[in-house]
């Protein structure tokens, strides 16, 4: 659907009829009343694309035709009943149904088919052709090659001689304008005092922290990771447009913040998705998960482990009925169901060991917790970092 | 393949809401790397306001000021923030450019009693080209904002006689507006108009190049405001629309003609 050279309508009725007929066939045409009976003349007619063409012979060439009928005067095509007759014939007239619009002077058209399935086909086929000639005019497309062209492209341009804006800084531009249609008016561009730029610093630090939810003490390794991996590629993100503010020192609060902000935006999402309720803010130093999010996983936890201490009891007891059931069995049965039994009671055995080792962490790494609880030096949380980091 | 590719680029550009072209643009250049220049310099964005705290006056920023990520001053001709080896016009133009500026800054006064504008030339072989600037936010009053964005470039190529020369103008408005008041709903319109002209002038004492720059200026600007107005009516009353990208989200077809009618002229 490109630019067409000039404007360009849908062709013309003459063209487009050069496709196959859609129906022909004979038919006897309602042609006016005589004083003692009906007049009827045989009509051969051929239905092709929104026309209907009506001849007195069997015509191959349809330009031939004696009438022709553009099908979008037409309102539609429907049988005709007559409801007193109680004769047993089948019924097969049909009328053409003019259009009520002013100006049409096309008259109705009464027909009468060779069978009632012909009269059927009829009337299906002349509905569709109508509504087609009807929806003709809808289809029609202009367009002019004026009005698409980009009087922008060749507009005069600046020589090559400049750099591109950097992506960050396009982003930044893209989020100054705000949704509501209306522009923000200002993109403030100030030299900043050298303290707003270390609040920026900390701005950066603080949203590697947010971007990580307290999620599950079980995985910390994975959340130490996370954890250095944001930091690195926070800065490295910017890092194209970082070194270009700091060497100026020249970035203000307000780009910065909301640079940050859109920072913290995509962070906020990614905490929505990991569905985990912030706490607390987290400090600027290690971002470790707060300690009151760690005992709800921890009960959880709990629980699961639980449930499946009770299955793997339940399993026992149903291993010892089977066993006890299988040896009333015979003899060679109970000592396949002896190896099945022994086999379950392995697996119950290594599943609880399992659990059991896993409480034990939790344990452990609850203690460590609380004692980050009070808000202490470093040196407990580089402890509780290290220790995090051997558990891998 | 470029050619086709930024024809597509185009032609989404002008379907997209207007009311996030920067958004649509970043995005674009994101598919498109290869694109960024020329989507930079053909895609119209609306203007942003900045200060040179050096002059203390306010200017307007567009690509055609832009080197990097920094922005010169038509004021003070630095680049904030500040980088080395900026693009600058060169001494001659520069003479130019600052009455161009003083020109236009009467010009916008007169016409718009508010606002800011900028101008900003660049050197070509045969001649400059430059760009006008002028951004009028609406009072904001009561439950209409509104805002126009005119972006004027215009290439001068001086014929070796020097006497003469040819303008060629390329004229983009962009209007925003957003309306909420009970009787007609809300009502958010955003869209731009480009035209261009081209005009052989001849070039002397009494008729410069900014004053010829300014008479075709005055006379596109006049008949865009028209256009926009009957553009927008017409998009409105479900009309055709020829060159326009105009697309209102909700419509307040008595009330608009009358805000539109209003605000343009206070």
């Amino acid at each position: 659907m490109k630019k067409n050279s000039t404007g360009r309508r849908a062709p013309p009725d003459s063209i487009s009829q050069s496709s196959s007929p859609e129906k022909v066939g004979w038919i006897r045409k309602f042609c006016g009343k005589g004083f003692f009976r009906e007049i009827w003349k045989t009509r051969f007619l051929i239905l092709r694309g929104d026309q209907l063409l009506i001849s007195q012979k069997e015509v191959r060439d349809p330009s031939r035709a004696e009438e022709v009928l553009d099908l979008s005067d037409y309102d539609g095509c429907e049988e005709v009943r007559k409801n007193k007759s109680r004769s047993k014939k089948n019924h097969s007239r049909f009328r053409l149904q003019r259009c009520s619009s002013p100006g049409n002077t096309v008259p109705n058209l009464v027909f009468l088919a060779v069978s009632p399935e012909e009269k059927e086909s009829w009337i299906n086929v002349l509905n569709a052709a109508i509504s087609r000639a009807k929806n003709r005019i809808l289809d029609e497309v202009t367009v002019e090659e004026s009005q698409l062209c980009h009087l922008t492209r060749d507009r005069v341009k600046i020589p090559h001689n400049r750099r591109l804006p950097t992506r960050g800084h396009l982003l930044a531009v893209a989020s100054t304008s705000s949704s509501d249609g209306m522009l923000t008016l200002d993109l403030v561009q100030e030299n900043p005092a050298p303290t707003q730029g270390l609040d920026r610093c900390d701005g950066f630090q603080e949203d590697p922290d947010k971007s990580l939810p307290g999620c599950s003490p079980v995985s910390p390794s994975s959340k130490t990771d996370s954890l250095l991996s944001a930091r690195t590629a926070g800065p490295s993100g910017k890092s194209q447009s970082l070194p270009r503010e700091k060497i100026g020192s020249t970035h203000s609060p307000d780009p910065g913040s909301r640079l940050s902000e859109a920072e913290k935006n995509r962070c906020a999402s990614t905490d929505e998705i990991l569905t985990q309720p912030e706490t607390r803010t987290a400090t600027k130093k290690g971002g470790a998960a707060p300690p009151p999010g760690a005992p709800e996983p921890v009960s959880r936890l709990q629980e699961l482990i639980g449930q499946k201490l009770e299955r793997t009891e339940r399993l026992l007891m149903e291993v010892r009925q089977d066993g006890g059931w299988g040896g009333r069995g015979g003899q060679e049965s109970a000592e396949e169901l002896r190896a099945e039994a022994e086999g379950l009671l392995k697996e119950a055995a290594a599943a609880w060991s399992q659990a059991r080792d896993v409480l034990q962490e939790i344990k452990e790494l609850r203690v460590l917790y609380q004692q980050l609880d009070p808000p202490s030096p470093q040196t407990p949380l580089n402890s509780a970092n290290s220790n995090r980091m051997s558990l891998m | 393949m470029n050619d086709q590719q930024l024809d597509c680029a185009l032609d989404l550009m002008r379907r997209l809401p207007p009311q996030q072209i920067e958004k649509n643009l970043s995005d674009l250049i994101d598919l498109v790397p290869s694109l960024c220049e020329d989507l930079l310099s053909s895609v119209d964005q609306p203007l942003k306001i900045a200060r040179d705290k050096v002059v203390g006056k306010d200017y307007l920023l567009c690509d055609y000021n832009r080197d990097g990520d920094s922005y010169r001053s038509p004021w003070s001709n630095k680049y904030e923030p500040p980088i080395e080896d900026g693009a600058m016009p060169s001494a001659r133009l520069r003479k130019l450019e600052v009455e161009a500026n003083n020109a236009f800054d009467q010009y916008r006064d007169l016409y718009f009693e508010g606002g800011v504008s900028s101008v900003y030339l660049w050197d070509l072989d045969h001649g400059f080209a430059g760009v006008i600037l002028i951004k009028k936010a609406g009072d904001g009053s009561k439950k209409i904002k509104g805002c126009w964005d005119s972006i004027h470039v215009v290439e001068v190529q001086e014929k070796s006689s020097g006497r003469t020369a040819h303008y060629k103008l390329t004229s983009t408005v962009m209007l925003w507006l957003q309306t909420t008041k009970t009787g007609s709903g809300t009502m958010n319109l955003g869209g731009s108009l480009t035209r261009q002209m081209e005009k052989d002038e001849t070039v002397g004492e009494s008729s410069s190049h900014i004053a010829n720059i300014g008479r075709l200026v005055e006379e596109r600007s006049d008949s865009g405001r028209q256009a926009a107005e009957g553009r927008s009516e017409e998009r409105l009353s479900g009309g055709t629309q020829a060159q326009t990208t105009v697309a209102p989200s909700a419509a307040a077809r008595d009330a608009f003609s009358l805000f539109f009618c209003f605000f343009l002229l206070s």
